[in-house]
């Protein structure tokens, strides 16, 4: 059976690449066909990337850091937009909530009021429509006063301690 | 520098830019020298192509800048980029963006032209993967774990896996051998 491994294959491809090379290992590698085939790919591989080396020039760090800096602050600028369309989903979730249940008291008081024959339905939801309304928007007022000053509050730490 | 303390956001982006450049820019610039042509010369050998190495080294370092991982020995940092460049490479196969291997133009450093074709096309002949292998092997002298770890891969999977690069690079590089008739 073929081997497919030897002992001395890591020896051998980095006395490669150190150049530590001794005779006792060179004698080896001329007799083990696994070291011969590791020392012919390893060397041309080494070749290559000694040849890369000198033919290249990586570019400048400099780029590359403002590139990173770049990166950087468009991640912080979406981390920090993060909580404004968090509220922007949350009041269009309460927008269609507050108009289904318009509708909803629409047709129930409409229904109920319709019988007896005195009002229509606009008529009969007028006082809790308003107050529910007047209550909602109290609660974004709120809400966002609140978001406002809490933000206030973080940005004024950041600039008196710069 | 005046900041206006309506512009929260700003002004806490504005600081976290301020702190990190007077931190790291001296110390990146040490870490880039020291790494950057080595995986510079990764990324060319196993794509073939400068530009696409080019590209992938800036983004090698971008994401390494950007992740800032916790503080590493400096071989730790160096094995890290180069899972960065090899995770870039692995999802640049992957979405088929293999453009073709760019012409030899001259033999340059090279000792001989017909050394670098050989070369060039027994790698070109290779999977990425054994590319990638070989390259991190023999080059850079990783030991298996290590391979395995930039790779994602095993370290079983990868004495296996490099043992048939090898066995397939020998016989490209050695056309006439039993290996290459099989």
């Amino acid at each position: 059976m073929k081997r497919s491994r030897c002992e001395r294959e890591i020896e051998v491809a980095s006395a490669l690449r150190t150049g530590s090379w001794t005779t006792e290992l060179n004698d080896h590698a001329r007799g083990c066909a696994i070291c011969a085939e590791t020392r012919l790919v390893a060397e041309s591989l080494l070749a290559s990337a000694a040849a890369l080396r000198v033919e290249q020039e990586p570019i400048a760090a400099d780029r590359v850091w403002r590139r990173a800096q770049e990166r950087k602050r468009e991640m912080a600028l979406k981390r920090a937009t993060r909580p404004l369309i968090f509220m922007r989903a949350v009041s269009v979730v309460c927008m269609i909530a507050f108009a289904a249940w318009l509708e909803r008291s629409f047709w129930h008081f409409g229904d109920r009021l319709a019988d007896a024959g005195r009002f229509n339905g606009w008529h009969a939801m007028g006082a809790e429509t308003a107050s529910m309304g007047v209550a909602i928007a109290v609660a974004c007022i709120a809400v966002g006063a609140w978001y406002l000053l809490h933000m206030g509050k973080r940005a004024d730490g950041t600039v008196s301690s710069m | 520098m005046p900041m206006h303390k309506t512009d929260a956001f700003t002004a806490e982006i504005a600081w976290t830019d301020e702190e990190d450049a007077a931190m790291d820019e001296q110390a990146f610039r040490v870490l880039y020298d020291a790494t950057a042509q080595p995986i510079l010369a990764y990324l060319t050998g196993v794509t073939g192509r400068r530009d696409v190495a080019d590209d992938l080294l800036q983004e090698t370092f971008c994401r390494f800048l950007v992740r800032r991982p916790p503080t590493m020995a400096e071989d730790g940092t160096r094995r890290y980029l180069f899972r960065i460049a090899t995770n870039l490479l692995r999802d640049r196969w992957r979405s088929g963006e293999d453009k073709p291997w760019a012409e030899v133009a001259e033999a340059g450093a090279w000792p001989d032209v017909n050394t670098q074709i050989d070369v060039r096309s027994a790698m070109q002949a290779l999977k990425p993967r054994e590319r990638e292998l070989l390259w991190l092997a023999y080059v850079e002298g990783m030991s298996h774990a290590e391979i395995a770890e930039a790779m994602g891969l095993s370290a079983m999977s990868v004495r296996l896996l490099l043992f048939r690069a090898r066995r397939r690079a020998a016989g490209l590089l050695r056309p006439d051998s039993d290996e290459e008739r099989r």
